[in-house]
C-alpha cells in the first residue's frame, strides 16, 4: 500500500492506543513505542504492528504508538486504520478486512 | 467554533470543541476566568483552544492551549480530575496539532504534574532545580537532530559555540565570533528560530552567514526546536514572576549541556558581557550555574564571558540598532554593523518609507 500522508488512530485513553503514521520514502520500517506496560509487552505489541504493516504491504513508514494498554486485537485495528487513512483510502470493504 | 464530539463522563455529558481565529476572541475572556479560578494565567500567543464544556450548565471544566507546537494552560476542573476527561481533551489537542502540520509538540510544566502529561505521551527532557520541566511528545526528533549534528563534528581540543538570535546581526556578535575562532580549534554557532524578532528568521540567518563566510573554522547551524527560545517560554503556571526567565534560561542552559554540547563535543560557550540589561546579565549568571557549576550527568560546559565591543561610548548592541532604526537615524548605524547588515537596513527603512507615503 502507497502511503501519501500522515495518517493517525486511536486514542490516548486507558486500553486504547494512539497510532501515528508517516511515510518515509525508502527509509524501512521504524518504529518507536511509549507504553506503560512495555517492560511486559514491548515484544508484543511491537511483533503485532509489524505483521499488521507486512499484510498491509507497508514497507517504507515511521510509526509511533502511545500505547495505554491496548489489547492486540485493538492495536491491530488502530494500525491498519491509520495505514488506510494515511494512504487516502476513504472507501473501506470491511467484509475483507485482514 | 468546531464541535468535535460529546463525551458521556462519569458526571455528565461533556462537549469537547476546538475553538480558533475570531471565535477565540469571543471565548478568550471565559477560558481566562475559568484558568484563574484554577490559579493559572492566560497565555496570549495560543492560537488554538481544545475546550471540554458540560453540556448541563455549558460550563467550561478542562482546557488545553496551542502555540505553534508548544502545548499551553492545560487545566481540568477539579472535580473531574481523576476522570479520563484529561485524556480525551490530550488526544483531541495532539490531533489537532498533527493535522495542523506540526510532528513534534513540547510542553513545559511542574515536576509534579510530569507523570500527567507522561500518560499523554510525553517524555522529560530536562529539569531544573526551580522543577519546571520541558518535555516532548516525540523522542525520535531530537535523536535524529542530534545524529545529524553528530555528523559535523569536528576533532580538536578546544570546541567553541555561540548562540545567537542576532537581531539584527551587528558587529559586537562578529567580534565576539572572530575572538571564539581564534581561541578555539571549531566554533558552532546556533541561531534562535522563532520568528518573534523584529527581523524575520530567514533574514536575520542570511545576515549571519553572508556575515561569518570568511572565517573558516565557524559552523553555523540552524534554528531548531531545542535552542529554547525565551519568547515562547510559558509565564502561566509560575507565580513569582522573576522566575520566569530564570527558569527559561535554566531549560535553555540545560538542554545545550545534557544534549547539544555531547552531541558535537563542544566544551566552551561564549556569551557577550552585559554591563546594561538586567535580563541579559541573569541570564547569563544563570548559565554559569547550569552549564559551568553545578553537577549533572553530562560534562560541564565552560562560559567565557567576553567584554562586548563599544563604539562611540557604548556598547555595541542589536537593541541599540534597533532603537536608531526606530527614531529613523541611519547614519550612525553604519559604524555598528557589518556592511551587509547595513545594506539590508537601508533597503528595509526605504520600502517601509515608501510604504507610508503610499498610505
Amino acid at each position: 500500500m502507497n502511503l501519501i500522508q500522515k495518517g493517525i488512530a486511536g486514542t490516548l485513553e486507558s486500553s486504547d492506543i494512539l497510532v501515528i503514521v508517516n511515510p518515509q520514502a525508502g527509509g524501512g520500517v521504524q518504529l518507536s513505542i511509549q507504553s506503560k506496560v512495555e517492560k511486559q509487552f514491548g515484544a508484543t505489541i511491537r511483533r503485532v504492528i509489524v505483521e499488521k504493516l507486512e499484510a498491509l504491504g507497508v514497507t517504507d513508514v515511521v510509526v509511533d504508538v502511545k500505547d495505554q494498554g491496548a489489547l492486540d486485537c485493538v492495536i491491530a485495528a488502530r494500525v491498519q486504520a491509520a495505514v488506510y487513512r494515511a494512504a487516502g483510502v476513504d472507501k473501506v470493504n470491511y467484509e475483507v478486512l485482514s | 467554533m468546531m464541535l468535535r464530539f460529546v463525551r458521556k463522563t462519569h458526571f455528565a455529558a461533556v462537549s469537547i470543541i476546538v475553538i480558533s481565529g475570531e471565535d477565540l476572541i469571543d471565548y478568550r475572556t471565559r477560558i481566562e476566568k475559568f484558568l484563574q479560578n484554577n490559579g493559572l494565567d492566560m497565555d496570549a500567543r495560543i492560537a488554538k483552544f481544545v475546550v471540554a464544556m458540560n453540556d448541563c450548565d455549558a460550563n467550561i471544566v478542562a482546557c488545553a492551549g496551542l502555540d505553534g507546537n508548544i502545548v499551553k494552560c492545560v487545566c481540568v476542573d477539579q472535580t473531574y480530575r481523576g476522570s479520563e476527561l484529561s485524556l480525551v481533551i490530550g488526544t483531541e489537542l495532539v490531533k489537532q496539532a498533527f493535522q495542523d502540520g506540526h510532528d513534534d509538540l513540547f510542553l513545559y510544566t511542574k515536576e509534579k504534574n510530569k507523570q500527567r502529561f507522561n500518560g499523554w505521551g510525553f517524555s522529560p527532557l530536562v529539569v531544573t532545580k526551580g522543577g519546571v520541566t520541558f518535555m516532548e511528545y516525540n523522542k525520535r526528533k531530537l535523536e535524529n537532530y542530534l545524529q545529524s549534528l553528530r555528523s559535523k563534528r569536528t576533532s580538536g581540543k578546544c570546541i567553541g559555540s555561540i548562540v545567537m538570535n542576532a537581531n539584527p546581526f551587528t558587529k559586537g556578535h562578529r567580534y565576539l565570533v572572530e575572538r571564539a575562532a581564534a581561541e578555539c580549534d571549531c566554533v558552532h554557532v546556533f541561531m534562535v528560530k522563532e520568528d518573534v524578532s523584529f527581523f524575520r528568521y530567514k533574514d536575520r540567518f542570511k545576515l549571519v552567514k553572508d556575515g561569518l563566510q570568511d572565517l573558516n573554522n565557524v559552523i553555523l547551524h540552524p534554528g531548531s526546536d531545542y535552542i529554547v527560545s525565551h519568547a515562547t517560554f510559558p509565564q502561566y503556571f509560575i507565580k513569582d514572576k522573576h522566575q520566569v526567565n530564570r527558569q527559561a534560561s535554566a531549560v535553555d542552559a540545560l538542554m545545550f549541556r545534557q544534549y547539544i554540547a555531547p552531541a558535537l563535543g563542544i566544551s566552551v560557550r561564549y556569551v557577550g558581557s552585559e554591563p546594561i540589561d538586567e535580563t541579559t546579565s541573569m541570564y547569563n549568571c544563570v548559565l554559569k550555574e547550569y552549564l559551568e557549576l553545578s553537577t549533572g550527568s553530562a560534562p560541564p560546559v565552560e562560559l567565557r564571558e567576553m567584554k562586548r565591543l563599544e563604539c562611540c561610548g557604548s556598547v555595541i548592541s542589536a537593541s541599540r540598532v534597533r532603537a536608531l532604526m526606530k527614531s529613523e537615524s541611519i547614519r550612525p548605524i553604519e559604524a555598528l554593523v557589518p556592511k551587509n547588515t547595513f545594506v539590508f537596513i537601508e533597503k528595509y527603512l526605504m520600502t517601509s518609507q515608501k510604504q507610508k507615503e503610499f498610505l
